[in-house]
């Protein structure tokens, strides 16, 4: 498994994260991971359900990738909000 | 000679601190858009959002280095890297104390602001745009009746 797919299986495992949001992509074979890019650093981008401060979750979700991907820097994206009463 | 270093302030949001080590947060324009929205239909006497052109929106363009704008239903944002302003065009319900409406919206729409995003709000500007009568609902009723 790709280290890319570990991250989203990390960050989609979080309580507070609706989905990721693809402004970006790692492209493996027959697959793509939307909304993680991992190089020398890991970037993510996350949409994240309405409730608590992004900043603790940021920061539990910085731990959460660094737990598979490694001590790198870990530059997230909170690019939207949903309200959990909404989704369906 | 030492040199001269900036004193943080103490009410500063402690963001955005170990970000070159650990990685860069970045919170979407749309972000803190929701949040302010919110929170600003959470105060009762808040008919709607929006109505009206958002006239102040481009004053405020450019005052925060390396600011995005986003703008949509009566909540237009600005975010820089620690900081956001906000403007808001609220339509109001007729009884309201619009002085008091108003300062109970921007007190709530920081406090959501900064508990949620981590952002300083520098200002809230509100500007009101129409009252909302109880009788805009049946309109159908008002205009008749009057010479049968």
């Amino acid at each position: 498994m790709h280290v890319s797919e570990d991250v989203e299986a990390a960050l989609l495992a979080h309580p507070a994260v609706a989905r990721l949001d693809g402004v970006f992509a790692s492209y493996l074979p027959g697959r793509h991971v939307v909304g993680v890019r991992v190089e020398e650093r890991v970037e993510v981008a996350v949409v994240l359900r309405l409730g608590r401060p992004i900043t603790e979750v940021v920061a539990e979700l910085r731990a959460k990738v660094a737990q598979v991907a490694g001590p790198v820097p870990v530059d997230v994206v909170v690019s939207d909000l949903v309200d959990p009463e909404e989704e369906s | 000679m030492a040199q001269t270093t900036a004193v943080k302030p103490e009410n500063v949001p402690a963001r955005l601190a170990d970000d070159t080590a650990q990685g860069r947060t970045t919170i979407a324009s749309s972000v803190v858009q929701k949040v302010a929205g919110i929170a600003a239909r959470e105060i009762s006497g808040v008919h709607a959002l929006g109505g009206g052109v958002s006239r102040a929106f481009g004053a405020l363009r450019e005052r925060i280095p390396g600011a995005g704008t986003a703008n949509t239903a009566g909540v237009a944002v600005e975010v820089g890297e620690k900081q956001a302003a906000i403007d808001l065009d609220i339509v109001v319900e007729y009884g309201a104390g619009i002085v008091d409406l108003a300062r109970a919206v921007r007190r709530n729409v920081i406090t959501a602001v900064e508990r949620i995003t981590g952002l300083e709000v520098i200002e809230v500007n509100i500007a009101v745009n129409d009252i909302h009568l109880p009788e805009d609902d049946e309109e159908t009723e008002s205009a008749q009746a009057r010479v049968e």
